[in-house]
Formats: C-alpha cells, sequence, structure tokens
C-alpha cells in the first residue's frame, strides 16, 4: 500500500497532463443538436458560422492560420465579443442588476448576428 | 468580489440564458468549458470519439438539469460531474471491465525497464474503472464514499483500488 504523500505526488503528475482540445467539429455537432432540443425563432445561417469563427480563434495560432473561415471580419468581431465580455464581467464584479446587464447582453447578441456585406463583396457585374 | 466570483457569476447568466434559447450564451458556455470537459472524458473513456459524444451530451444535459445548478457557484466541477456521470453510465452499458476485474486480470503492462512511456499512456493502459477511480479521486477531488455510490461497491473497493492503481504508475512511470 502506498502513502498518502505517494498518492498526492501521483495526482500533481496527473494535473500537470496537457489540457486536450477538442475538434472544432465538435461545437458544429453539439451547436446543432442545441438548436434541435431548443428550437428558438430560427436566425439566419451565417449567425453559425460567427461562432464557429469565435470558436476557431480558441485554437493555436497555427490552427489559426490555416483556417479558411477565419478572415479579418471575424478577427475583429471576435475582439468585440471580449471586450464586451470583459465588461459583462466588470459590471458583475460590481453588482449589476440582470436588467442593468440586459443591454450588454443585447449588444453580444447582436454582435453575434450576421454582418452585412461590404460593397467588395457584393457581386458585380461586367459590362461587355 | 474576486475573480473566481466573478467568473461563476457569469457562467451562471451563461447557463441560465442558454437554457433560455441563448444561442450566443451556450456557444460562449462551450467557449470557456469544451476542453476541460473533452479533457476529462478522453482520460476516462480513451477513446476520442466516444469523448467528443459525451462532451456534447454533458453540455446538453447541463442545460437540462440547469435548475439544479446553484447560482454563482463554479461551473466547470459541476459540468465535469455530469461529464464523469456520463463516462460512468457509458461504461456500464456497454459492459466494459465489469466490475470484479482486478488489477492483476490484464497482465499489466509490456513496459520493459528504462523504457519513456508517458504517464498518459500508462494511464490509458489501466482497465476503464481502475483509471475513473484513481481520476476521480486523485484529480477531481471525488471521496471514498461517492465513488464507492456511484460504483455500487464499498468504501474499501475504491480505497484498494486507489492504492493498488497508484503503485503500479508510479513503478511504471519510474520504470
Amino acid at each position: 500500500m502506498n502513502t498518502p504523500t505517494e498518492q498526492a505526488e501521483l495526482a500533481a503528475r496527473l494535473r500537470q497532463l496537457p489540457e486536450l482540445q477538442p475538434p472544432p467539429s465538435l461545437w458544429l455537432r453539439t451547436e446543432a443538436e442545441y438548436l434541435v432540443r431548443h428550437p428558438k425563432p430560427r436566425r439566419p445561417r451565417l449567425q453559425g458560422w460567427a461562432i464557429a469563427a469565435t470558436l476557431l480563434a480558441a485554437l493555436p495560432l497555427g490552427a489559426l492560420l490555416y483556417s479558411t473561415q477565419q478572415g479579418p471580419i471575424e478577427t475583429e468581431q471576435l475582439i468585440r465579443i471580449q471586450t464586451l465580455d470583459h465588461e459583462l464581467q466588470r459590471r458583475i464584479d460590481e453588482g449589476a442588476s440582470d436588467a442593468e446587464l440586459a443591454p450588454l447582453w443585447e449588444q453580444r447578441r447582436a454582435l453575434m448576428a450576421p454582418r452585412p456585406r461590404r460593397a467588395s463583396e457584393e457581386p458585380s457585374t461586367v459590362r461587355i | 468580489m474576486d475573480t473566481r466570483t466573478v467568473t461563476a457569476d457569469l457562467d451562471s447568466q451563461y447557463l441560465a440564458r442558454a437554457r433560455a434559447g441563448d444561442h450566443a450564451a451556450f456557444a460562449g458556455l462551450y467557449l470557456r468549458h469544451a476542453s476541460a470537459v473533452y479533457t476529462l472524458c478522453v482520460r476516462l473513456v480513451r477513446d476520442h470519439h466516444h469523448a467528443e459524444d459525451l462532451t456534447q451530451e454533458t453540455f446538453l444535459k447541463a442545460l437540462a438539469a440547469a435548475g439544479d445548478f446553484r447560482r454563482g457557484a463554479p461551473l466547470a466541477p459541476w459540468l465535469k460531474r455530469i461529464a464523469a456521470n456520463l463516462a460512468i453510465d457509458w461504461r456500464r452499458s456497454r459492459r466494459i471491465d465489469p466490475p470484479g476485474e482486478s488489477l492483476d486480470d490484464d497482465g499489466g503492462t509490456d513496459t520493459t525497464p528504462g523504457s519513456a512511456i508517458d504517464l498518459a499512456t500508462l494511464l490509458e493502459r489501466l482497465p476503464m474503472h481502475v483509471r475513473t477511480v484513481l481520476w476521480l479521486a486523485l484529480v477531481e477531488g471525488w471521496t471514498h464514499r461517492e465513488l464507492a455510490e456511484r460504483f455500487g461497491r464499498s468504501e474499501s473497493w475504491s480505497k484498494t483500488l486507489l492504492a493498488r492503481a497508484t503503485a503500479r504508475l508510479q513503478k511504471e512511470h519510474s520504470a
């Protein structure tokens, strides 16, 4: 039989094992199942991609660079969401009520909503 | 209010809103905790595909059970307890290394003295119920009483299993 000290040493080594990242596809599966079980008014499909981009941003930089879904628009959006999250956390820290926090949640929801296409992204007509 | 309390409060809000159908809040919840839940599932069931299924089910079950969550409490341990219970049920439903199997029954690992095998690999080689008891007791802080109840065994069974698994991992990891 081993001692509590030996178990504590093993526990410390086990805790040092690296945390694993789930594959990005798991979010898409989980999200799909969530939407089935919580059929709220459906938002445009693009929102799913915006959230996926947010999750992809949590991956190591290497994975980010190779991602085809993470463009400059999503990066900017991600930064704004993170800033808003910090603000939410700060307001909660100050003891803000749910009603006081509601506008921030609304802003966050708006940020997660699809963005209008830029002019440069619109299909252009070529005169022949 | 310290940072831990603030984080817990934010988690509570994410959980409540996600349960109410707030898609963005659910994404936030997943973003904050998916790695920890997935890591626990991999450690317990070893197979990455099954770990993905259990991770997904953990988040969905958490929403269904959100009423049981005490607002302001840390969310991660609660989520991981759901994940661990799902993993134990998963093992039971598949009759994986049913109770009665001892550490001696699998013949041990085929390590040779001096071979460099990392701790994660050694952990994977343990029978699932041994690995589960070891991980939940040493890393997640489950008590022997909780483990005994969950596995339908005695506390002495849990203590003995943990002691033997600890001895084996220490011996093989230092080999």
